[in-house]
């Protein structure tokens, strides 16, 4: 059964990502466990940085999906992706790297002047 | 609330216990932290059993720790949890010369 989405917004600050982390945990403990939920709460709290840090956003929104067996998470801002930052942040291009490398699929959708809002989505699927 | 994370800073600048949740919300306070230790030669032994969680800002802060050492001299992890050391490694920065120990 698909349940439905759960979605939950959060002020943009660094202290958003501990609450972050433990609502998430709530959220996904009867789907993943172990290194699996490990991996997501890195991979989202990596995602919610960086909006914390570059979008401009006040706040951001995280939601919690089911597809098959997997969770899809989508972290979601108001702001306008920062083009440099790849280049000029390391910490940010680890953040980016960690994603890649602890979950499934990312798929990122940049925000830009025109069309604010950075989206980037996660799929994590059990081990 | 309860504090994120926190360190404890051996006086003889050799040695540092970190423990709780690393990320970016710690960062700024950790850095003032261990100001003391940057820049001094010899390794840096690094007490991480109480360390439950880390991301890249928890790994910037290694990072500079290690850069701020003489050359040949190494940030060294010990009792790193599965999950906190898999970050170190999967950021590749055993390659600049932090040194991974593993609990257990």
């Amino acid at each position: 059964m698909s349940a439905v989405a759960t979605t939950r917004a959060f002020p943009a600050k660094p202290s958003s990502l501990r609450a972050v982390r433990r609502w998430l945990q709530i959220e996904v403990q009867d789907d993943l466990g172990g290194d699996d939920l490990e991996d997501l709460q890195l991979a989202v709290t990596e995602a919610c940085a960086n909006a914390i840090r570059h979008s401009g956003s006040t706040r951001f929104i995280v939601s919690v999906d089911r597809s098959e067996r997997c969770i899809e998470v989508t972290v979601q801002d108001d702001g306008v992706f920062n083009e440099g930052w790849r280049d000029t942040d390391d910490d940010s291009h680890r953040g980016l790297a960690l994603i890649d490398a602890v979950v499934d699929e990312v798929w990122m959708q940049r925000g830009t002047a025109a069309s604010r809002g950075t989206v980037l989505r996660m799929r994590k699927c059990p081990a | 609330m309860d504090t994120l994370a926190s360190v404890i800073v051996d006086e003889d600048g050799r040695s540092a216990t970190f423990s709780g949740e690393i990320d970016l919300a710690s960062y700024e306070e950790l850095m003032a932290a261990v100001s003391t230790l940057m820049g001094l030669p010899g390794n840096l032994e690094c007490d991480m059993a109480d360390v439950s969680f880390i991301d890249s800002s928890g790994i910037r802060l290694f990072v500079h720790m290690q850069r701020s050492r003489d050359e040949g001299s190494a940030v060294i992890l010990h009792r790193a949890k599965p999950n906190v050391a898999r970050v170190f490694e999967l950021a590749g920065v055993t390659a600049l010369g932090i040194q991974i120990e593993r609990s257990g």
